[in-house]
């Protein structure tokens, strides 16, 4: 009997006030904290806004299409002191494009092999690595991309894409440095490659045993049953995880910046130079004053909307794939 | 085929037709091309480490580690002293940071920690509720059934089960925070040769502006210091990532044996 009923501390009916203290203390500093986040983030979109809006009232909307962008302030030069993102919007699209382009097939290529095809050693060792490849920083991709990536793609891609391509005008000369929108692209896909298989490689997993197992047993090949049953009924998520990376290659700075070669206008040939919305705001931000700097908060402004939308176009699909997910086990 | 799998509209024979060389022979190539994928992802990251690593390594020696550059019209020599200082100090102070501050129009280091912290907050913060979350309800309801009260619970119970899973998202954090370029440029890019701590005062040099900066310019010895720095930019990163990883793997080991 006393074995089954252990000295129990006496409880008091009144808790103690260092306990009521304490958590009270612990609430208000959780809260404050998630108070503080929130803060910030409407901080930064109050300045943001703020900071465009002498750009916003002066050129509205068209801002977003007319290419002009001249900083020079002194009267007689044509247009002068007149902005527009048209080349921006333009070569982030593009550069985006491309990157997903090159990143979506090939992450999931490297998700099948890792969660279906390798041999649980070796998805052990080369999807750690994969993922390694997104904690290289930006800055050193984009170092990378000048002195490594740039020559390669002078010297041998691009005049092989010219040449047996060059009837489409994308396919232009070569550039002369190997830097531009293509080499630009290229990088980005490199940054979006480890989420999109990584992303990839989770989904596969998820798949359940029975519905692969069951397809081979009906004597489909492995191919015909990632094809039928894993990529099919992954297609919501796969079109999460390709948004997830666009995201990323909307808002990357920096390696764009190091290889696109700052163009101002809108150029069809991929090998040419371009800008980015991202990029042209590190690139110019610093000794810009007035209208300039205005516009480049405005650039700020479409691309947070960008990222917003995007990342919400993400979360509902993922929501509208749950709902069908969920009738369909009912 | 009466039987209709709700979550896999394909029809099974639609994909499965065709004669059967013919789908062995798509099966082989399909199959192939994602092992290529992933052969060729394996294969550029290799590329970038040892372009990396073949180019920095030469660079790398004590004086460039512990010497600031020279000075006088040849930059030529000297090492990057001041921007692994600049860089540690900018790091350290964004994490650490509590306090929310404006940031300020001038650069200072002090701006450029604000804004690093500002990235390392939601990644802190994910990793920290993921393994709050992977301390079992029984600890937490034993101790309220046992009367203790929730900030003791939390900080005696729950915190010590996270704690290295918090240190593995501020690990991961940090090496994240220290290869940030574009804040950099913003706030911490108009620096001088020397080193110096004065956080609040100056621009702090940094390793992510040096790479930047050498990576822009066409004389080839910045492109050899460029390649020095991120060497010793990467070494960080990858240090800190794998010992994350195997922090979080043991983490995860530890509280599921609780």
């Amino acid at each position: 009997m006393s074995s089954a009923t252990p000295a129990v501390p006496r409880l008091s009916a009144t808790r103690r006030v260092t306990d009521r203290i304490g958590d009270r203390v612990l609430l208000g500093l959780t809260v404050g904290a998630s108070v503080v986040a929130i803060a910030v983030l409407v901080l930064i979109v109050y300045k943001l806004v703020a900071g465009a809006s002498g750009s916003i009232s002066k050129f509205g909307l068209a801002f977003l299409w007319h290419s002009t962008w001249n900083t020079s302030t002194s009267p007689g030069v044509r247009d002068a002191n007149v902005f527009g993102a048209g080349t921006l919007v333009f070569g982030t699209i593009v550069t985006s494009g491309l990157a997903l382009l090159f990143a979506v097939p090939l992450g999931i290529g490297i998700g099948v092999y890792l969660s279906l095809l390798a041999p649980g050693r070796v998805s052990a060792v080369v999807g750690p690595l994969v993922e390694l490849l997104a904690a290289v920083p930006s800055v050193i991709i984009g170092l990378w991309g000048i002195i490594v990536l740039a020559p390669f793609m002078r010297s041998t891609i691009q005049p092989a894409l010219h040449d047996a391509l060059g009837w489409i005008p994308i396919f232009g000369a070569p550039s002369t440095t190997g830097l531009g929108i293509f080499t630009a692209s290229i990088a980005l896909g490199l940054m979006v490659l480890p989420i999109m298989s990584a992303v990839s490689r989770d989904l596969f997993l998820s798949v359940p045993r029975e519905l692969k197992d069951g397809a081979l047993a009906l004597g489909m090949t492995r191919w015909e049953m990632i094809r039928g049953v894993v990529l099919d009924s992954s297609r919501a998520g796969l079109a999460a995880a390709t948004i997830l990376g666009l995201s990323r290659a909307l808002g990357e700075a920096i390696a764009v910046t190091q290889l696109i070669e700052s163009g101002s206008s809108i150029n069809a040939n991929l090998f040419g130079p371009g800008d980015t919305l991202a990029s042209r705001i590190p690139e110019q931000f610093l000794g810009s004053t007035g209208l300039w700097n205005s516009s480049l908060f405005y650039c700020a402004v479409i691309l947070l909307v960008m990222e917003l939308a995007v990342n919400l176009a993400a979360q509902l699909i993922v929501r509208r794939f749950e709902r069908r997910v969920g009738l369909a086990v009912r | 085929m009466a039987i209709v799998d709700p979550t896999n509209p394909v029809n099974p024979l639609s994909v499965a037709s065709g004669n059967l060389r013919r789908r062995r022979r798509v099966d082989r190539l399909m199959l192939g091309t994602s092992t290529a994928a992933a052969v060729l992802a394996v294969a550029i990251l290799a590329i970038l480490i040892f372009s990396v690593l073949g180019k920095g390594a030469s660079q790398l020696s004590i004086s460039f580690l512990t010497k600031d550059p020279a000075v006088g019209l040849s930059t030529v020599g000297g090492g990057i002293a001041y921007a692994i200082v600049g860089s540690a100090l900018i790091v350290a102070v964004a994490t650490a940071m509590a306090l929310p501050m404006v940031v300020g129009s001038t650069q200072t280091g002090f701006a450029a920690s604000f804004a690093l912290a500002i990235i390392m907050v939601p990644l802190i913060a994910r990793t920290t509720s993921e393994m709050l979350l992977l301390v079992p309800r029984e600890l937490r309801d034993a101790a309220h059934a046992l009367g203790v009260s929730r900030w003791r619970t939390i900080a005696g119970v729950v915190l010590p089960g996270a704690l290295g899973g918090i240190l593995t998202g501020t690990v991961l954090a940090v090496a994240r925070a220290a290869g940030e370029t574009a804040p950099m440029l913003l706030l911490s890019s108009n620096f001088g040769n020397s080193t110096t701590i004065n956080v609040f005062g100056t621009a702090l040099p940094n390793i992510p502006m040096i790479i930047f900066n050498d990576s822009e310019s066409g004389v080839p010895s910045d492109h050899a210091r460029a390649w020095g720095a991120a060497l010793v930019l990467i070494v960080f990163i990858l240090v800190g990532n794998l010992g994350a990883r195997a922090m979080l793997a043991r983490q995860r080991r530890k509280v599921r044996s609780l």
